[in-house]
C-alpha cells in the first residue's frame, strides 16, 4: 500500500519533472530566439545609425559644396558686375571733369554704353538662372518662320565675325521646314549663346552654323562649329555646370559670367532637346543641339534665293504731338525724355502715378508712357484710376517685367501695350508713330522743295537773313558741343533751303541731321562743317 | 435712331454751367450718334439726389467747390442713395487730394477747368458705352 503510494508519487514527480524540463527547454529556446532577435535588432540599429550618419555626412558635404558654390557665384558675380560698373563710372567721371576732343568723348561714351549693355545681359542671365532653378522658366509655342530667324542670326554674325576678322557661314544641310512651332526667343538665345561663345574662343579661322532637319523624327539639328582653341576632354562636362568654366582664369581673360552654357543646356533640355559637345584641344569645338518640333509645315531648300535685306538703320521719326512720361527714376526720365524729344514731340513729365493721373486729367495727351513700379501710386493703380475716370488716352506700360503673364495682366488692367526696359528705340518709335502725327518720315534724306511754291522777293531776303543767323548758330553750337541747338538749326535749314533753290544745302542738312540722330556725332559734325562752308559761299554770293 | 440724355450741371457760377453746356453741345453735335440732350441746372449742392430722381437724370457734372455742400459730399449722398448714374467731377484744380478723393468716392470722371475737350468727349463716350453695355 505504502509502496503503491510511493510509486505513484514518484511517477507524478517524474512526470512533473519531465514537463518542467520540456517547459524549461521551450523557454530557453524562446529566450535564445529573443536574444537572437535582440542581437539582430541591435546590429540593424547600428547599421542604420551608420547609414544615417554617412547620409548626414554626405548632406553636410553637399550643403557645404552648395554653399561654397553660392559663395563662389557671388564672388564671381560681384566681379562680373564691378568690372563694367568701374568702366561706366570711371569714364563718365572723366567726361564730366575734362574737356575732351569729340573723338575721345565718342570713344569713352561707346565704352560706357558697352558696359551698360554688358550689365543688362548679365542681369537677364542671372534672372534666367533663378527661373531655371525655381522651375519657373516659361516656354512659348509660337509658329514662326525658321529661314527668317536663321537669316536674322546670319546678319548679326556676319557682322560680328567680320569685326573679329573671322569667317562666318550659315550652312543649310538639308531641306528645312519654312514654319515650325517652338519658342523662337529661346531658340535664338541658344544659338546666340553658342555663336558668341565660339567667337570668344576663336582667335583665327572660321565659325559656321549648320542646320539640318530630319523629317522622319521631326528633329531640328543645329551645330555651331569653330576652329578655336577647343576644350580638354576632362573639362567637357564641367563647362555645362553653372559658374564653371574650363579654367577659372577664363572669366578674367575672356569675360563672360560662366552662366551662358549652363543656361543654354537648361533651355535646350526644357525644349525637350539634347546638347552635345565634340572638341579637340587646339583644333576647335562642335556644339550640337537637337530639338524635336511637334509641328512644322512648308519647305525651304536653301536660303540662296532669298532677298538679302540690309538691316535698316534706325531713323528717328519726325513727330508732332504731346506725350506724358510717368517715371520716377531720374536717369530714365532724362534718357527717355531725350529720345522722345528727338522726334520733335512735346514731352511732359510726372514723377509718380498720382501726378501722372493729375496731368492726364488736365491735358489732352496723344499717348501716355507709364512706369509700373513707382512711389505714391504705382503704374497699375494709376491705370485703373484712369479707366475709372474714363480717360481714353492710350497708355503703355514701361516695365522690366515682360513675361507673357505680365503682359496679359497689363492688358487686362487696360494698358494699350507694354514696352520693355531698357527701351528698344525701334519699339518705342513704332508705338509713337501709331498715336502721334508723322511729319516727314520718308523724305528725311532727300527733301525737295515744293515746286509749286515760288517765293517772293521779300521772302527771299528774309530767307537769307535767317540763313545767316543759322550759319552763326551752327558754328557756335559746334564750338559749344550744343547738339540741341545744332539740330534745331539743321532742321530749319533742311525745311527751308530747298524751297529757295538750295537743294544741296537742304540735302547736306538732312544728312547731318540723320547722322546726329543716329548718334554718329563725329561724322555728323564733319558734315555740318562742310555745310557751314557751303552756307558761307551761298551768303557771299547773295551779298555780292 | 437717337439717344436722349438728361444732363444735370451743378455749379454755383452760371458762366461755368453755360460754358460746360456749350462744350458738351459741341461734342454732341459732332458725334456720329444722334443725341438729344436736355440740360438741367443747379446752383447749389442741396437736394441733388431728389432732383436726379425728379428729372430722370442720366449724367451729372458736379463742381467740387460748391458753397455749403461740396461736390464730393453730393457724390457721397448720390452713392448712399444707391442712385446708379454717371457722375463726373468738375474742378478748378486736379490736386492729388481732390483726384484721390474723387476716385475713392466713386466718381466716373474728372474734368479740370479750363475745360479740355478731350475729357468732355471722354465723359460722353463713357456714358454711351455704359448704356450700350447695360
Amino acid at each position: 500500500m505504502n509502496e503503491d503510494i510511493l510509486k505513484k508519487r514518484y511517477e507524478r514527480a517524474r512526470q512533473a519533472q519531465l514537463s518542467a524540463e520540456i517547459i524549461l527547454e521551450q523557454k530557453s529556446l524562446e529566450l535564445f530566439q529573443r536574444n537572437q532577435e535582440l542581437e539582430d535588432f541591435k546590429e540593424n540599429l547600428e547599421k542604420q545609425i551608420l547609414e544615417r550618419t554617412s547620409e548626414a555626412e554626405k548632406a553636410k558635404t553637399e550643403a557645404y559644396a552648395a554653399n561654397q558654390a553660392k559663395s563662389e557665384f557671388l564672388a564671381n558675380m560681384s566681379h562680373a558686375i564691378r568690372t563694367p560698373l568701374t568702366a561706366i563710372i570711371g569714364f563718365a567721371e572723366v567726361l564730366l571733369q575734362h574737356r575732351l576732343s569729340r573723338e575721345e568723348s565718342a570713344k569713352y561714351l561707346t565704352t560706357i554704353i558697352d558696359g551698360g549693355r554688358h550689365l543688362t545681359t548679365l542681369l537677364s542671365e542671372i534672372l534666367d538662372i533663378s527661373k531655371i532653378e525655381n522651375q519657373k522658366l516659361e516656354l512659348e509655342a509660337i509658329r514662326f518662320n525658321l529661314p527668317n530667324l536663321l537669316q536674322d542670326i546670319e546678319q548679326i554674325y556676319l557682322f560680328n565675325c567680320k569685326k573679329e576678322q573671322l569667317d562666318f557661314a550659315l550652312v543649310i544641310d538639308s531641306v528645312i521646314p519654312e514654319w515650325i512651332v517652338a519658342d523662337p526667343t529661346r531658340l535664338k538665345q541658344v544659338v546666340h549663346n553658342l555663336l558668341s561663345n565660339a567667337i570668344k574662343f576663336t582667335e583665327t579661322g572660321s565659325i559656321s552654323l549648320h542646320v539640318k532637319f530630319l523629317v522622319s523624327t521631326g528633329t531640328l539639328q543645329i551645330e555651331v562649329i569653330d576652329t578655336g582653341e577647343g576644350i580638354a576632354i576632362d573639362k567637357q562636362t564641367l563647362i555645362f555646370e553653372y559658374f564653371r568654366q574650363a579654367d577659372s582664369s577664363i572669366t578674367r581673360n575672356f569675360g563672360g559670367s560662366g552662366l551662358g552654357l549652363f543656361i543654354t543646356k537648361s533651355m535646350v533640355e526644357l525644349m525637350g532637346g539634347v546638347i552635345k559637345l565634340k572638341s579637340t584641344l587646339g583644333k576647335g569645338s562642335n556644339f550640337c543641339v537637337t530639338i524635336v518640333c511637334q509641328k512644322y509645315e512648308g519647305e525651304c531648300d536653301s536660303l540662296l534665293n532669298r532677298a538679302i535685306i540690309a538691316p535698316k538703320p534706325l531713323v528717328t521719326p519726325s513727330l508732332a504731338g504731346n506725350i506724358l512720361l510717368v517715371e520716377d527714376t531720374e536717369v530714365n526720365q532724362q534718357l527717355i525724355t531725350f529720345n522722345l524729344e528727338q522726334t520733335g514731340a512735346q514731352v511732359d513729365l510726372a514723377v509718380n502715378g498720382l501726378e501722372g493721373l493729375q496731368k492726364a486729367l488736365a491735358v489732352n495727351y496723344d499717348v501716355i508712357l507709364m512706369d509700373i513700379q513707382m512711389p505714391v501710386m504705382d503704374g497699375k493703380e494709376a491705370m485703373k484710376s484712369l479707366l475709372q475716370l474714363g480717360v481714353s488716352t492710350p497708355t503703355y506700360a514701361l516695365t522690366a517685367n515682360v513675361m507673357p503673364s505680365d503682359i496679359q495682366e497689363y492688358a487686362a488692367i487696360g494698358f494699350a501695350g507694354a514696352l520693355s526696359k531698357p527701351l528698344v528705340l525701334e519699339n518705342l518709335y513704332s508705338v509713337l508713330r501709331q498715336h502721334l502725327s508723322v511729319c516727314d518720315d520718308t523724305d528725311d534724306i532727300e527733301p525737295q522743295g515744293n515746286p509749286l511754291f515760288i517765293p517772293s522777293a521779300k521772302l527771299r531776303s528774309l530767307f537769307y537773313t535767317e540763313l545767316a543767323k543759322q550759319h552763326t548758330e551752327m558754328a557756335t553750337s559746334i564750338d559749344n558741343l550744343n547738339y540741341d541747338n545744332l539740330t534745331k538749326a539743321l532742321h530749319i535749314m533742311k525745311g527751308s533751303a530747298g524751297s529757295f533753290g538750295h537743294h544741296d544745302l537742304a540735302n547736306l542738312a538732312a544728312h547731318s541731321l540723320l547722322l546726329l540722330r543716329q548718334k554718329e556725332y563725329i561724322q555728323g559734325v564733319q558734315h555740318c562743317t562742310k555745310l557751314i562752308e557751303k552756307v558761307a559761299e551761298v551768303l557771299n554770293e547773295h551779298n555780292n | 435712331m437717337s439717344i436722349t440724355i438728361n444732363i444735370l450741371l451743378v455749379d454755383d457760377v452760371e458762366n461755368s454751367r453755360e460754358l460746360l453746356r456749350a462744350a458738351l453741345l459741341a461734342c454732341i453735335n459732332e458725334h456720329k450718334v444722334k443725341i438729344e440732350a436736355n440740360f438741367f441746372h443747379a446752383a447749389t449742392g442741396e437736394s441733388i439726389p431728389e432732383q436726379i430722381i425728379q428729372h430722370s437724370i442720366n449724367l451729372a457734372y458736379l463742381d467740387l467747390d460748391l458753397p455749403h455742400t461740396g461736390g464730393l459730399e453730393v457724390l457721397k449722398q448720390i452713392r448712399q442713395a444707391k442712385i446708379d448714374i454717371m457722375v463726373v467731377i468738375v474742378s478748378g484744380e486736379s490736386s492729388q487730394e481732390n483726384v484721390s478723393a474723387a476716385i475713392k468716392t466713386g466718381a466716373n470722371g474728372f474734368i479740370v477747368k479750363p475745360f479740355n475737350s478731350g475729357r468732355i468727349l471722354d465723359s460722353l463716350q463713357n456714358y454711351l458705352k455704359r448704356t450700350q453695355s447695360l
